[in-house]
C-alpha cells in the first residue's frame, strides 16, 4: 500500500468512527446524558460505564458520543459557510481582477483582522450564546481563508494555455472556471477544508470552553473540558477523554485530507496505482 | 598537456534507472567542449555529476578528475569549496537562477565573500568590475538594480559575472541561451567566447542546438541515452558523422517538409483572414486602487496598425522576438482579446462583432496550437475530453458523432483512438503536441493559429511535427498562421512571412526572398543573429586554414 493510500485509509477510519459514533448517538447512547445520578459520580471504568462517570454521575462515553455530534455539526456547517461564500468570492476576484478583486480582498482583510473568538464574543453579545452563533462566528472566520486559497490557486493557473484553448473552444469565463479551474484547485481546497474542519472543532471547543458555544443541556467536547476544569486536581480523566477525542479527530481529518488530495490527482493516482 | 577535467568511465543511475553509462570525456585548459543531445540524453546530469549536485537516490561511480584530483570521493564540504570556485555554472533560465530580493551587485559580491576571495568592503568594488566586464557598466546598469529590472539578456550577463567571480578554471554552461531571443543569444555567445579566450578558461557547453555548438566548441561530443555516440574536433566531426544517430540528428535539424501547398499560385487563393490596421493596447498593471478608480492608467501599444491577409490554403509565418506583440496579435485573431482599433475579417465576418450561434459558427473555423505541450492540457482531463472540448462549438453533433470526430482527429495525427482514454501526462512532448493538433482539427477548421508549436521540442520530434503540419495542410486545405522566433522553422513551413518588431510589421514578403535578402535593418539583424550551421562551419574551416 502506498503512502497516499495509507494516510487516506487511516484518516477515513478515524473520521468514520467519529462520525459513526455521533450518528449512533442520535438514536442510542449507553446511558442518557440528561439525567443526573450523583450517587454514581466520578466512577472509574467499569462494565456499566466503559469510561467511567463525571461529577454528576453521567456516563462519559455517552457524553463523548453526543459531544462528537455537536463538534462535527458545528465544524461541518462552519466549513460549509466558508467554502460556500469564500470560494465563489475568491474565484470571482481571481477571474475578474481589477476593482472587484481589490474590493473582495480588502473585505477579506477586514474579516481576517478579527480573530474567531472576538467575532464570537461580538455575535454572542448581539444574539446571545449558543451553538448556532458559534457556527456563525467560525463560519465567517472561514470565508477569507477559502477566498484567499481559491484566489491564489486560480491566479496561478490563469496563464495556463489550456484555459486559453477552452476559450478558443467558445467557452465563457464562468464555464472555463467551473470545468478547468475548479477541478484543478480542488485538491488544495480539500486539504484546506480538512484543516478548517479540524480548526473548527478546536474553535468550537475553545468557544464552548469559555462558555460562548454549546449551552447546557447540549454538550460538546469543549463544554466537557469546561466542566472538567474544576475537577482537574482529583479527576483528570474528565479532561483527558474529550481532549484525546479532539486530538484523534483532528489527526484523522488531516490524514483524510492529505490522502484525498493525493488520490484525486490523476498524475499521482497513476503512479500509486 | 594534461587535461583540466577528466571523466573516466562514469556511471550514474537514479533509483534503478541508468542515466549515464561508461561516459568518458576530457576538457583541456582553454578548450570549449560542446555536449549535444536531445532531452533525456543525460547532458544536464553530466554537468550535475561533475558538480555533484545530483538528486537523492543517485549512484555515481567511475572517476571525475579535476587537475588529477578525483571529485567522486570528496565530502560535501570539500565539494562546496570547489563549486563556484574552481568550477562554476551558468544556467538556462536567468530569472530563476538569480535571487529576486537581492541586488545584482550583492549577488555577484556574495560568491566572492563565500569563497573568501575578498572581504566585504572590496567585494562590492570587485563585483562592479565583474559586471562591467560582462557589459553591464555601472553608468547604464547600476549594481544596485534588482533582477526584475533587467532584461533576459542582461540577467544572463549577471549570471555569467557570478560564474566568473572566483576566476574558475571551468565554466559549465547548460543551454545558456535557449531561453533568450536570437539577437540576444548572439551577444551572449560572443561574450562567452571572449571570456574563454581572454581568461584561458575551459567551457563545457551543453546545448541541443547543433549550430550553436558548431560555432562555439573546439570539440564536440554527441550523447544519446547517457552514452557517447561519437566525439571529435568540431570541423572533422561535422564534415563526416560516422554514427547513424548523429546523421539523423543533423538531417532533422535542417529538415524541410515536402508540401504540395507550395505549388499553388498565390494569386489564385481566396482571402480567408484579413487583418486591417489592427491596434491592440494593454493597460499597464501593477498600479494601485486609486489609479484604477480614477482610470488614470498607463497604456502599452502591443499591436500597432497591423494589416495582412492569409489566403485559403496558405501558410503565413509571423516572426519576431519576445515582447514584439506576436502573441497578442494571435489572441486578437482568436477572439480572446478585443482590438482597440482596426478590424479583423475571418471568412468575411468580424469575430468581435458577432455573438451567440453566429460567433460559434465563426469560431469553429479558427483553432489554435500552443507552444507548451505540458501547459496546454488540463491535467485532470483525459485526452479524449480535451480533444472534444472545441466541439462545444458544434452543439448540433450527437454524442456518437462527437466520439467519431475525436477518433478521426487522433488517427489523423498518428495516434490511435485508444489513446483518448489516457491522461496527457502519459504522453511524451511530441505526442502531446500531436494531441494539441488533434484538438485543433476536431472542428474541421479553415485556419490554425500555431503559436511556437515546435519550440519546446527536440529536433527529431520537431521534424516529425513539421511533417505532420505539412501533411494536414495538403489533406484538409488548411491555412496556417505560424508564429515562431525560429527562422529555420518558419522557412520550412511557410509561403509568406511577416516580420514583427515592437508591435509593427517591419517587413513582409515571400519567405525565401525575405530571409535571403532582408531589407529592413531589424530583419537583417534577425537573420544575421540566427545561428546557421553551414555558415558557421564554413567560417570555422576558413579560420582553421588561416591558422594552419
Amino acid at each position: 500500500m502506498t503512502r497516499a493510500h495509507t494516510s487516506f485509509v487511516i484518516g477515513a477510519v478515524i473520521s468514520g468512527l467519529v462520525a459513526l459514533s455521533a450518528a449512533v448517538s442520535l438514536v442510542w447512547t449507553p446511558h442518557a446524558i440528561d439525567t443526573l445520578n450523583v450517587a454514581a459520580k466520578l466512577q472509574g471504568p467499569s462494565a456499566a460505564h466503559l469510561l467511567g462517570t463525571d461529577q454528576y454521575g453521567r456516563d462519559l462515553l455517552s457524553m463523548l458520543m453526543v459531544g462528537a455530534r455537536t463538534s462535527i455539526a458545528v465544524a461541518l456547517v462552519a466549513v460549509g459557510i466558508g467554502l460556500g461564500v469564500g470560494l465563489p468570492l475568491g474565484l470571482l476576484a481571481a477571474r475578474r481582477g481589477g476593482i472587484l478583486d481589490e474590493a473582495v480582498m480588502r473585505f477579506n482583510d477586514l474579516v481576517f483582522a478579527f480573530p474567531a473568538l472576538l467575532s464570537a464574543v461580538l455575535i454572542t453579545a448581539l444574539m446571545g450564546p449558543g451553538a448556532f452563533n458559534a457556527i456563525l462566528a467560525i463560519g465567517i472566520f472561514n470565508i477569507p481563508v477559502f477566498a484567499r486559497v481559491a484566489r491564489g490557486a486560480a491566479l496561478a493557473l490563469s496563464s495556463r494555455e489550456y484555459l486559453m484553448a477552452a476559450r478558443v473552444a467558445g467557452k465563457g469565463e464562468g464555464r472555463v472556471t467551473l470545468e478547468h479551474i475548479l477541478p484543478n484547485i480542488a485538491s488544495l481546497l480539500i486539504v484546506q477544508a480538512s484543516i478548517q474542519f479540524s480548526l473548527g472543532i478546536l474553535a468550537e471547543a475553545g468557544l464552548s470552553y469559555v462558555g460562548l458555544g454549546a449551552q447546557p443541556p447540549l454538550t460538546s467536547w469543549g463544554r466537557m473540558l469546561n466542566e472538567a476544569q474544576t475537577m482537574m486536581a482529583f479527576a483528570p480523566q474528565l479532561a483527558l477523554y474529550p481532549g484525546l477525542a479532539i486530538i484523534i479527530t483532528v489527526i484523522g481529518l488531516n490524514l483524510l485530507g492529505d490522502g484525498l488530495r493525493d488520490l484525486t490527482d490523476p498524475r499521482l493516482r497513476r503512479r500509486t496505482a | 598537456m594534461s587535461p583540466l577535467l577528466e571523466l573516466d568511465r562514469v556511471n550514474l543511475s537514479i533509483g534503478s534507472v541508468p542515466i549515464l553509462t561508461d561516459l568518458s570525456l576530457t576538457i583541456r585548459t582553454g578548450e570549449v567542449l560542446g555536449l549535444v543531445g536531445e532531452s533525456g540524453s543525460g547532458k544536464s546530469l553530466t554537468a550535475l555529476s561533475i558538480l555533484r549536485l545530483l538528486p537523492h537516490g543517485s549512484r555515481l561511480s567511475g572517476a571525475i578528475r579535476l587537475e588529477g584530483r578525483d571529485l567522486v570521493g570528496l565530502s560535501e564540504a570539500q565539494m562546496c569549496a570547489i563549486r563556484g570556485n574552481a568550477i562554476s555554472m551558468v544556467f538556462q533560465e536567468p530569472m530563476t537562477a538569480l535571487n529576486p530580493v537581492k541586488t545584482i551587485g550583492a549577488q555577484v559580491a556574495e560568491s566572492l565573500v563565500v569563497h573568501g576571495k575578498e572581504d566585504r568592503a572590496n567585494s562590492a568594488r570587485e563585483a562592479g568590475r565583474l559586471l562591467e566586464r560582462v557589459g553591464l557598466s555601472g553608468d547604464r546598469v547600476s549594481p544596485q538594480r534588482y533582477p526584475h529590472e533587467l532584461s533576459g539578456g542582461q540577467r544572463q550577463r549577471v549570471v555569467i559575472a557570478m560564474a566568473m567571480a572566483c576566476r574558475p578554471r571551468l565554466i559549465i554552461a547548460d543551454e545558456p541561451t535557449t531561453a533568450l531571443d536570437v539577437t540576444i543569444q548572439a551577444q551572449i555567445l560572443d561574450l562567452l567566447k571572449e571570456i574563454v579566450r581572454e581568461d584561458r578558461l575551459s567551457l563545457l557547453l551543453i546545448s541541443h542546438d547543433l549550430a550553436v555548438v558548431a560555432d562555439m566548441a573546439d570539440r564536440v561530443m554527441i550523447l544519446k541515452d547517457g552514452r557517447e555516440v561519437e566525439s571529435g574536433p568540431t570541423t572533422a566531426l561535422f564534415r563526416g558523422f560516422r554514427a547513424p544517430y548523429s546523421r539523423a540528428l543533423m538531417a532533422a535539424s535542417a529538415h524541410v517538409p515536402d508540401r504540395l501547398a507550395t505549388r499553388v499560385q498565390p494569386q489564385t487563393r481566396n482571402t480567408l483572414l484579413e487583418v486591417n490596421r489592427l491596434v491592440v493596447d494593454y493597460k499597464l498593471s501593477g498600479q494601485g486602487l486609486m489609479a484604477q478608480l480614477t482610470g488614470r492608467q498607463g497604456r502599452l501599444r502591443a499591436v500597432s496598425d497591423v494589416s495582412f491577409t492569409v489566403g485559403a490554403g496558405e501558410s503565413v509565418g509571423l516572426v519576431g522576438e519576445s515582447g514584439c506583440g506576436k502573441s497578442t496579435l494571435a489572441r486578437t485573431i482568436l477572439g480572446l482579446q478585443s482590438p482597440n482599433g482596426g478590424h479583423i475579417r475571418l471568412d468575411g465576418e468580424d469575430p468581435h462583432g458577432l455573438t451567440g450561434q453566429a460567433l460559434r459558427d465563426l469560431r469553429r473555423k479558427v483553432q489554435v496550437v500552443f507552444q507548451d505541450p505540458y501547459g496546454s492540457f488540463d491535467p485532470r482531463q483525459t485526452v479524449a475530453r480535451a480533444i472534444a472540448e472545441p466541439l462545444y462549438l458544434l452543439p448540433e453533433l450527437s454524442g456518437t458523432e462527437k466520439r467519431l470526430r475525436v477518433s478521426e482527429a487522433l488517427v489523423s495525427v498518428g495516434l490511435t483512438p485508444k489513446d483518448g482514454g489516457k491522461y496527457p501526462h502519459e504522453f511524451s512532448g511530441g505526442q502531446r503536441q500531436r494531441i494539441a493538433i488533434a484538438r485543433a482539427l476536431v472542428t474541421r477548421p479553415r485556419l490554425i493559429v500555431a503559436d511556437e508549436p515546435v519550440s519546446a521540442l527536440d529536433v527529431s520530434i520537431r521534424a516529425q511535427i513539421l511533417d505532420l503540419f505539412a501533411r494536414l495542410q495538403d489533406q484538409y486545405g488548411l491555412s496556417y498562421l505560424f508564429i515562431s522566433h525560429d527562422l529555420s522553422v518558419v522557412r520550412a513551413i511557410t509561403d509568406t512571412v511577416l516580420v514583427m518588431n515592437a508591435g509593427e510589421i517591419v517587413e513582409r514578403g515571400a519567405t525565401g526572398a525575405v530571409f535571403d535578402a532582408p531589407q529592413h535593418p531589424y530583419t537583417r539583424l534577425l537573420v544575421a543573429s540566427a545561428p546557421k550551421l553551414d555558415a558557421v562551419l564554413a567560417a570555422r574551416a576558413t579560420r582553421e586554414q588561416v591558422n594552419a
